[in-house]
């Protein structure tokens, strides 16, 4: 199975098309529990994206079909709802508006990014190994780490100029949610909101295909 | 006296281009000869090398040590050509250059990282780095490299690999399937050296060396060949001498026969063994290219052979239709029109291919040859033929931008909640139009309306039919069908306000002379007008390599045709830069899209 290469050639392919939006909402209970809600949004460059799909390749890379894309990423979400500690995985996906929803409940921090690793393992059994102990999400004494893990980092994606141009009209929204009131947060692009409960970086695409770590972050809760 | 005079003529000129070009070996079977090299010397080495065409000499000497030199500076001797070659043969691809040589040893400066070879031929000098090689002869040389074809590796890596006891790192059902059927090709004589990697290499390990040892092994032939038997170009394909003349700019020269009897995996389709090799004997290609001024001018000849002429010939046997170019608008930036006698070639084909495929005693011959008599019989050929016979054309019409929908995330500033919205937006589609010949009406239409019956984003709207989202699943689709012309195209306008065609400001009160003089086809672009805003996420990488010829330029493109015979067609390609002084740079990109269109 090979769920995250075939996401990540087909997100080349959506970034390149331009106007993306993705959002990565994260919601932490107290005993680590929560609920990651990761949504794309691409529908400002649907004619861009339908272009892509009616061509054999793009760029040298090949073009999956809309049924192929669709098949790989369901048999992922089926393969996700197995895994340890996940209580439940919703997906929404509008293929017309090209906007992709997947909510994933579960019972404790570890246990998520335990089922990502799996997942990934599968994919990228060499790279992976000697990244397999660095922990990209964790939360303990009331801090958490959060960051973009390293065997994504690895899939390295060479642009043109123009292509970068376009990458810019793309947003990244990172949004994390606490029970209780934030104290800080060491990225400075962090924004905490009124209530003090949630904290948002928002970064273009750009920035974070040329510098991964825009968006990591130490956040410390009361 | 005149006898003399002529020969004496003929003799000048042979000695004017005996040179670089003899060198050229004979499996080369694109080449690209720059005539005039004065022209080259214009432009700066790291200009050049961008190109394409240029690969070869660009992976070569763009290494540090050109930078800052231009071509004059490179040890090259620019009263002789620079011609650009790439062929295949049955065991590999070849590529390279051959040039004349001014001063051997600013040539060494560029080309630094070559070292004297072993070499037992006192006349020749021989220079090596890793997989290129450079022999000079007297005042010329040649640089080639040699590629194993990529299956022969991967299937001597594979056996050995599995010799050896281990399973393949993958397993391809599809690769399996594709070549089930195909005959075992030779590898034993190509390769005689044994391989003894150790223990821990793994299988790309294997792969690599096994690619290095057929690469020397195939080098080798081929260097007792060319050099012994003196087997080039010359000698070989005299078409190639005659193609070149001391006027033109630049020289092609294809060689479509071998090309298609050699490229990688041409042999072990049924279809191309049985039908596209025997039918494409003599198939050359010969052009001549002249910049005058402001204006580039190419002449290309295709030639071809009797059996394939003929199906020509009959595929062209049919008089334009001018009435149909009503319905090209006269400021559309861009137009192809051409003509097919379709039922004529389907008949000649059927008449001259099947006894082809009846030569095959392969199984896959035979079912294909069961397909074609079912077809034949059970298709009505007559309304078949007449939904198209005659003139189409393709005219493009530019960027048009249509509304649509996109959702928006909005963000509570109190908690960071998100709500969603719709909002219009707009998205720039290219429109166009193809259009062709058409007697059957009715036939189509009733078609259609089954379609319509069953498929809702199929409907009539009383002059049209529309396909909803036809077009990438987003933008409608128009059908038009006339007494004797179908449209299809993505422009309302045209379906909406003009179904008898634009009339006064159509192309047939301009271009119809134009049209009726050329044979088969007649083009026109102006570039000013059509392709900085064409979108590149509309086109594949090779389509794109080709539009990138008319990319951000200024000027007209006429192509024409002469009428088809059965040896031979030629083609005129005119391009007038409008005063534009930057000809030189155009006629490169000329030449960069020609020797992608043909050597990929």
């Amino acid at each position: 199975m090979q769920f995250y290469k075939y996401i990540l050639t087909f997100s080349c392919l959506w970034l390149l098309s331009g106007c993306i939006e993705i959002i990565d909402d994260l919601t932490l209970n107290d005993d680590n529990s929560g609920t990651l809600k990761y949504s794309i949004n691409l529908s400002s460059s649907k004619i861009k994206i339908n272009s892509i799909l009616a061509l054999d390749s793009i760029n040298g890379q090949k073009v999956p079909e809309l049924d192929s894309i669709r098949h790989q990423v369901e048999f992922g979400i089926a393969q996700l709802k197995t895994k340890k500690g996940i209580k439940s995985v919703e997906f929404i996906a509008d293929y017309d508006e090209f906007i992709f929803k997947v909510i994933i409940k579960f019972e404790h921090l570890d246990l998520l990014q335990d089922a990502f690793r799996e997942m990934a393992e599968d994919d990228f059994k060499a790279n992976l190994n000697q990244h397999n102990s660095i922990n990209w999400l964790s939360f303990s004494d009331k801090k958490l780490t959060r960051s973009i893990p390293q065997f994504i980092i690895d899939q390295k994606v060479n642009l043109d100029s123009k292509e970068k141009e376009r990458l810019k009209e793309g947003k990244y929204i990172s949004i994390t949610r606490f029970n209780s009131s934030i104290i800080s947060c060491s990225n400075p692009a962090s924004k905490i909101a009124k209530n003090l409960t949630a904290c948002m970086i928002q970064e273009n695409a750009l920035s974070i295909v040329q510098n991964p770590k825009s968006i990591d972050n130490i956040i410390i809760v009361k | 006296m005149r006898l003399h005079l002529f020969s004496l003529f003929i003799l000048c000129n042979t000695l004017v281009i005996a040179q670089s070009e003899q060198l050229i070996p004979s499996d080369a079977a694109t080449i690209l000869s720059i005539n005039n090299v004065n022209l080259l010397q214009k432009v700066s080495l790291d200009t050049l090398i961008e190109y394409d065409f240029m690969d070869e000499i660009h992976n070569e000497i763009f290494d540090g040590s050109a930078e800052g030199k231009t071509l004059k500076q490179t040890g090259f001797d620019f009263d002789q050509r620079l011609n650009i070659y790439h062929g295949y043969t049955k065991d590999y691809e070849i590529a390279g250059f051959t040039f004349g040589i001014k001063s051997k040893k600013e040539l060494f400066e560029i080309f630094d990282d070559f070292s004297p070879a072993k070499n037992n031929k006192h006349d020749i000098e021989i220079y090596e780095s890793f997989l290129s090689k450079i022999a000079i002869v007297e005042n010329s040389g040649i640089l080639y490299r040699l590629t194993p074809h990529y299956y022969l590796v991967d299937q001597m890596t594979d056996s050995i690999w599995q010799a050896r006891g281990n399973s393949l790192p993958w397993f391809n059902f599809d690769f399996i399937e594709e070549y089930e059927d195909q005959e075992a090709f030779e590898i034993d004589s190509i390769i005689t050296q044994e391989f003894t990697p150790n223990n821990t290499e793994d299988y790309y390990d294997l792969r690599d060396s096994i690619e290095l040892s057929l690469h020397h092994k195939m080098a080798e032939d081929f260097e007792e060949t060319y050099f012994s038997d003196s087997k080039k170009l010359v000698n070989s394909q005299p078409a190639f001498l005659q193609s070149l003349d001391t006027e033109s700019d630049a020289n092609i020269f294809i060689d479509n026969t071998r090309n298609i009897q050699s490229a990688p995996f041409g042999s072990y389709t049924t279809l191309i063994d049985n039908v596209m090799i025997p039918l494409y004997t003599e198939n050359i290609i010969t052009g001549k290219m002249q910049v005058i001024e402001n204006e580039v001018i190419l002449d290309l000849n295709a030639s071809y052979g009797t059996e394939l002429g003929e199906i020509y010939t009959d595929l062209t046997d049919v008089k334009w239709d001018i009435n149909l170019f009503k319905f090209i608008h006269e400021n559309d930036p861009a137009f192809l029109t051409f003509r097919l006698n379709t039922e004529a070639a389907y008949n000649k084909a059927y008449e001259i291919l099947i006894p082809e495929l009846e030569k095959s005693s392969s199984r896959k011959s035979k079912t294909q040859l069961l397909m074609i008599d079912l077809i034949d019989i059970v298709i009505n050929k007559e309304p078949f033929f007449n939904a198209y016979n005659g003139s189409a054309f393709i005219s493009y019409k530019g960027i048009k931008e249509i509304n649509t929908t996109s959702t928006v995330t909005d963000y509570n500033q109190e908690d960071f909640t998100t709500t969603e919205r719709i909002v219009e937006n707009k998205e720039g589609v290219p429109v166009f139009a193809i259009g062709f010949s058409c007697g059957e009406k009715e036939s189509i239409e009733r078609i259609l309306k089954r379609i319509s019956d069953i498929e809702k984003k199929v409907s009539f709207t009383g002059d049209y039919w529309t396909v909803q989202d036809g077009m990438i699943r987003s933008v409608d689709v128009y059908l038009l069908i006339t007494d004797d012309h179908f449209i299809i195209t993505n422009d309302e306008d045209l379906v909406k306000n003009h179904t008898d065609g634009f009339g006064d400001n159509s192309i047939q009160s301009t271009s119809s002379k134009s049209i009726k003089k050329s044979g088969v086809l007649y083009a026109h672009a102006d570039l000013n007008k059509v392709t900085s805003d064409l979108p590149k996420e509309m086109f594949n990488h090779h389509e794109n390599e080709l539009l990138d010829i008319i990319r951000e330029k200024n000027g007209t493109l006429e192509i024409s045709s002469s009428s088809t015979g059965n040896s031979n067609t030629s083609f005129s390609v005119h391009y007038d830069t409008n005063e534009d002084k930057n000809s030189l740079k155009y006629i490169l990109d000329l030449i960069n899209s020609l020797y992608v269109s043909q050597a990929k």
